[in-house]
């Protein structure tokens, strides 16, 4: 059985490795796929060990389009593309890829340690945190509206957490699109696409990149960086409506990470302390929090203490394996990418998001992508920071926890 | 032509309201269609859908969470109504008590799975309709 479990712990990776590096594309929106597989394979183990070592190998790879394209696979790294693209246009990308990949690696370790000797205590904290959550929610909300300091940037910050909020609101209770499909074309018009054609306008150019293991933020910061994302990690791994993209938002604000080496570093954490704590909400609350963990569900309704460490050895090998991975495409792409000129390429993957999407999503996909597109676009041109556009989630997740959700949608009648 | 920045500022929020107002408009034309219990499958995840037969069995949960069992033709489907929304019915005036077992009903939800089995979940309050007995 070991010899099978590695077989298909690395098919897993190699899946997981080109499905991160494929713009627009993730883990969950092959799952059906991925879960039709069970009636071929004889030991359900071997399918979850697989879903498992894809999941975390697009956790690192996925960043690779984020920071040199531009183009997020979905929530989880969208808002990577702001830092990253600023650190690319420093001539740093490479120093962006280490930091998701230190901070990725770092909290996978704390998180797992942190399962193992904390994890029967997460649902007593669930039960605690619950019913206050809309509360730090709506503080971040003030935050990063009134972080802004000037009264006209102010009112605008305010503007596009309003439009952001609607969209959000409108998007993840609208049967227009499939709900599992909703947000990505909304994130990337929000975060990509507007990123991308604001680039364009800018006639802006990939600097020489510098690869070396240079890290322009100290050891503290990093540490920081990663234990604030395993705490996050944590949130998100537990709390329903609580996403990655809204968990490195306080972060930022609540947790003073808002330099781009540090938020970078917290979100890599946040999204690999979400894959462990997601998988030990399914062991001991049947809560899955992510993707992957809903698709081990189908596959496993019962799991128990060994299946637990199973999974958790998987996590680690396959991390072992694709960190080096990482950081070696980390270090040969920006090669491949000087070689393009920006604006095409920036087209090009505009166009490659547009197709997914209407793939994915169809029309209403791209009226809404288009729409996103729009408020991403007035963000930048309002001057105001992008992370306003996390209003999308902020606001329904704000309106969730208050319980007000059903009223909101009764009045707006859909 | 060269796009001046209030320019293009200008057409994104033009664009972004008029995008908002395309959304609405289209979510709230685009009526749930009416299907047989029977006929919902894994595929339709994420939809909005309609249901419509009877009240087959109620159970309440110490968290405030009513669960209801909606049957037609021998098929049946679980309905969550969670206890944020129970909260909201009631300010309407509707109450556990105005549900019995019997009751031809009428759902509006997205079809979710929980841990292998398909659900409604309503999220109107107007969602979940007591037609008579």
């Amino acid at each position: 059985m070991f010899i099978e479990i590695f077989f298909f712990s690395l098919l897993g990776i190699v899946v997981g490795v080109i499905l991160g590096l494929l713009p627009g594309l993730h883990i969950n929106n092959l799952l059906p796929l991925f879960i039709s597989l069970a009636v071929l394979i004889p030991n359900p183990y071997y399918l979850v060990v697989f879903i498992i070592s894809i999941a975390i190998a697009q956790v690192f790879t996925s960043f690779i389009p984020s920071i040199f394209l531009g183009s997020p696979d979905g929530e989880n790294n969208a808002l990577s593309i702001l830092p990253g693209h600023r650190l690319l246009l420093e001539g740093r990308g490479y120093e962006a890829i280490l930091l998701t990949t230190i901070g990725g690696f770092g909290a996978l370790i704390i998180s797992i340690i942190t399962v193992l000797f904390f994890g029967n205590y997460f649902t007593i904290l669930y039960d605690i945190i619950r019913p206050y959550i809309a509360y730090p929610l709506i503080v971040v909300i003030l935050f990063m509206i009134l972080s802004e300091r000037r009264v006209k940037k102010i009112l605008y910050a305010g503007l596009i957490v309003l439009l952001s909020g609607v969209l959000g609101i409108l998007v993840l209770n609208s049967s227009i699109v499939a709900q599992q499909n909703a947000l990505f074309p909304t994130f990337a018009g929000l975060f990509a696409i507007s990123t991308l054609m604001a680039s364009i306008t800018e006639r802006a150019k990939i600097p020489r990149q510098e690869i070396d293991a240079t890290l322009k933020m100290s050891k503290l910061n990093i540490a920081k960086s990663i234990v604030l994302g395993v705490i996050a990690g944590v949130l998100v791994g537990l709390l329903p409506a609580v996403g990655v993209s809204q968990a490195a938002t306080f972060m930022q604000y609540i947790g003073g990470l808002g330099e781009a080496r540090a938020f970078l570093t917290t979100l890599a954490s946040i999204n690999t302390a979400n894959e462990v704590i997601s998988l030990n909400s399914l062991y001991l609350i049947s809560n899955p929090r992510s993707g992957a963990s809903v698709a081990i569900e189908r596959i496993l309704p019962e799991i128990n203490f060994n299946d637990m460490l199973l999974f958790l050895g998987v996590i680690l090998l396959s991390a072992g394996i694709v960190v080096p991975i990482t950081l070696h495409l980390g270090r040969v792409i920006p090669h491949i990418l000087v070689k393009f000129n920006y604006t095409s390429l920036s087209l090009a993957i505009i166009g490659f998001l547009f197709l997914m999407i209407a793939l994915v999503t169809g029309v209403y996909g791209l009226l809404i992508g288009l729409t996103s597109t729009a408020i991403g676009l007035s963000c930048t041109y309002l001057g105001v920071r992008r992370s306003s556009c996390m209003g999308v989630l902020l606001l329904p997740s704000i309106t969730f926890f208050a319980g007000i959700n059903p009223l909101i949608l009764t009045i707006l009648n859909i | 032509m060269k796009l001046a920045k209030d320019h293009i500022l200008l057409i994104s929020l033009a664009s972004s309201v008029i995008g908002l107002a395309l959304i609405y408009i289209a979510t709230i034309q685009i009526e749930p269609k009416s299907i047989l219990i029977s006929d919902i499958t894994a595929d339709m995840e994420g939809r909005k859908i309609l249901v419509e037969g009877h009240l087959a069995e109620k159970r309440k949960h110490e968290d405030g969470h009513l669960f209801l069992t909606v049957s037609d033709n021998n098929s049946k489907i679980q309905v969550p109504l969670f206890s944020d929304f129970m909260k909201e019915l009631a300010q309407i005036g509707i109450t556990e008590n105005d549900f019995h077992v019997g009751d031809k009903i009428a759902v509006k939800g997205i079809v979710e799975n929980y841990k292998g089995s398909l659900q409604i979940i309503p999220k109107n309050l107007n969602d979940v309709k007591i037609l008579g007995e």
